[in-house]
């Protein structure tokens, strides 16, 4: 159903190789407790080269020099790795910056032990998602009480990040064996970094949701702008709906009925499915992110209007909010983006199907729900599922972030077929606003005026 | 996003410390035996390069290098105890530090701030060596003079066997 056809570059998302991750990039799996490294090995053999030379050559310095190395190899057998009697404590400068901050993140390591740590390595669990200049590891040695600091600067990025255990090892004085162990740390194990839901005043979605500039009339006759119809004059009746035409003809009152407007409800459906995690360049927010913050952007500016609005992720994990009004529901919108798993900065490896998700979003969907799609269009499943839910009524805007870049010409071709799409869509009926460099509300202001022509 | 990937390759000092040690050998020998000398120096190249590329096996050629300077030192040229202590010391300790900063690279990488752990370590290696090499020279400056070697390599077999029961 996919052409697997993925349009731009895909990002780097520090799986391999991330800052803190593993101690060997090839990924040896390492047994837990005290490991032999074999630095010394075969030292006490070959102390024993000179001494046997030396027996022979009848040249006693040389025995010496087999002294020395035996004196080596001695100190090599000694004693067993250190037990890691350590406590780490972590510190965050600001547990929930905003997007783009750097946060100073501190370890403390003490040493609860009796005896000293002579050589101490400790590996941070730095999460996948955030990007880091310093190396956030240490090597040091510690006497018993002592505490070791080291720091790191991150920058923040939307969504909740949970740091790994510390990989912590430990080695005896001449480094024969090694004691391997993750301890996790005590204080701040989570940033949680939650976008504002920016309402800019300016933000032109009227033209967006329906012809009707966000508000649907219905065919119910009550209070409203739009002539509906016209009943019999109850006591009780405001003034200024009677119809004083007609009692100045005939002189019986009656009451006018206008086409009564509900609120549209609105659904922005956000497409995180890992083949939508696509960037132009690594430096770049990936597609996911960019229609993250389109949905950031458009939720408090319908709300603001008075249209019911409820969010809803394309992706593996059941990302749903249903429609609502109200400042409660605002938070609550604003906590699902910037933090459900669903909607991370990195992909998730769960098993997902498409499918049965169109299945259970249909479903749930309201009867009477437009459908705001948040998509980079990575394949031609997007699409089908836009014109899909167009056709069984639900009328679908779709946001399209570019991820294309231009630089070969397979990425040249991704980005033709994502053209493509584009206009295919289109000529369904079906509006696309096709978000490259420009802002957001740059973009709807030209889509506005190209819709209401 | 891109997470930082660490260089892994061996920290400074420590690449200073084990290049010194070769170096320091390396001279000693030279003093005493021109061939002895030679090897070491190219040992001392060896353990330099092999510490800054992280190449263990370089480091391990180095080091033996040194050894057999030593050897040749002390067979052909007929060395004293002193430069061959200093020579043997070194080829050791070469193998050590480097070895440490090696494996420091490989697990915390050159930016990290790994200064007391080498210094630490250095300083550890380099008492027991010193102590090590102090005590086979009092020995042989008290023992030696009309003993036969053999008696040294039962001296030295005791000390083997004392050490292996110690573990």
């Amino acid at each position: 159903m996919t052409d697997g056809a993925a349009g731009g570059r895909e990002p780097a998302d520090g799986s391999t190789g991330a800052n803190g991750r593993n101690v060997d990039p090839l990924e040896r799996i390492r047994p837990r407790g005290v490991v032999p490294t074999g630095r010394w090995t075969g030292m006490a053999a070959l102390a024993l080269v000179p001494v046997g030379l030396g027996v022979l050559l009848r040249h006693p310095p040389l025995v010496l020099v087999g002294a020395l190395g035996v004196a080596f190899a001695g100190y090599a057998r000694g004693d067993t790795a250190p037990d890691l009697d350590v406590t780490i404590e972590r510190e965050l400068s600001d547990p929930t910056p905003d997007p783009g901050d750097e946060v100073t993140v501190t370890l403390r390591i003490r040493n609860d032990g009796d005896g000293v740590l002579p050589d101490l390595r400790a590996v941070d669990g730095v999460p996948a998602a955030l990007a880091t200049d310093d190396p956030a590891r240490l090597g040091t040695a510690l006497r018993p009480g002592r505490t070791a600091t080291f720091s790191y600067r991150v920058t923040a990025i939307r969504g909740a990040h949970e740091w790994d255990p510390v990989h912590v090892l430990a080695r005896n004085p001449s480094g024969s064996r090694e004691r391997d162990a993750r301890i996790d740390a005590e204080g701040a194990t989570t940033l949680r970094c939650a976008p504002e839901l920016e309402a800019t005043a300016s933000l032109p979605l009227r033209g967006l949701t329906t012809v009707y500039s966000g508000r649907v009339p219905t065919d119910v006759g009550g209070a409203g702008i739009e002539f509906h119809s016209t009943r019999e004059y109850r006591h009780g009746d405001p003034a200024k709906r009677v119809n004083w035409a007609r009692y100045a003809r005939t002189g019986e009152l009656s009451t006018l009925e206008f086409r009564e407007e509900r609120a549209a409800t609105v659904v922005v459906c956000i497409d995180a499915r890992e083949g939508a995690y696509l960037a132009p360049d690594p430096e770049s927010p990936n597609a996911v992110e960019r229609s993250v913050e389109a949905a950031a952007q458009a939720v408090p500016a319908l709300l603001d209007s008075g249209d019911r609005v409820g969010v809803a992720a394309f992706a593996p994990g059941d990302c749903r909010l249903d429609p609502g009004v109200g400042d409660d529901h605002a938070a609550r919108a604003r906590e699902l983006l910037a933090t459900h798993p669903s909607l991370a900065p990195t992909p998730s490896d769960e098993r997902f199907l498409p499918t049965t998700w169109v299945r259970r979003f249909r479903r749930w969907l309201p009867a009477d729900a437009q459908v705001l799609f948040c998509t980079p269009l990575p394949d031609d499943y997007a699409a089908t599922v836009a014109r899909r839910l167009d056709a069984y009524g639900h009328a679908v805007t779709v946001i399209s972030p570019d991820p294309t870049a231009d630089d070969t010409p397979g990425h040249r071709l991704a980005g033709i077929e994502r053209a493509n799409r584009v206009s295919r869509l289109r000529s369904a009926g079906i509006r696309v606003l096709d978000w490259g460099e420009e802002s957001l509300a740059t973009e709807l202001e030209r889509a506005d005026a190209r819709w209401s022509r | 996003m891109v997470a930082v990937t660490v260089t892994r390759t061996p920290p400074r000092l420590g690449v200073a410390l084990a290049a010194l040690s070769a170096a320091v050998g390396a001279a000693a020998l030279g003093l005493v035996s021109p061939p002895g000398g030679g090897v070491a120096a190219l040992g001392v190249l060896l353990v330099t390069i092999g510490t800054l590329v992280g190449s263990r096996r370089a480091l391990g050629a180095g080091a033996t290098a040194l050894a057999a300077g030593v050897l040749l030192a002390g067979g052909l040229s007929n060395g004293g105890p002193g430069p061959l202590l200093v020579g043997g010391l070194a080829a050791a300790l070469s193998w050590d530090l480097g070895e440490h900063a090696v494996g420091l690279g490989e697990q915390l990488g050159r930016e990290t701030d790994a200064t007391r752990n080498v210094a630490t370590h250095a300083a550890g290696s380099v008492a027991v060596g010193a102590v090590a090499a102090a005590v086979s020279f009092g020995v042989y400056a008290a023992a030696a003079g009309g003993q036969p070697v053999v008696a040294l390599v039962f001296l030295l077999i005791g000390a083997i066997a004392l050490v292996s029961a110690v573990r």
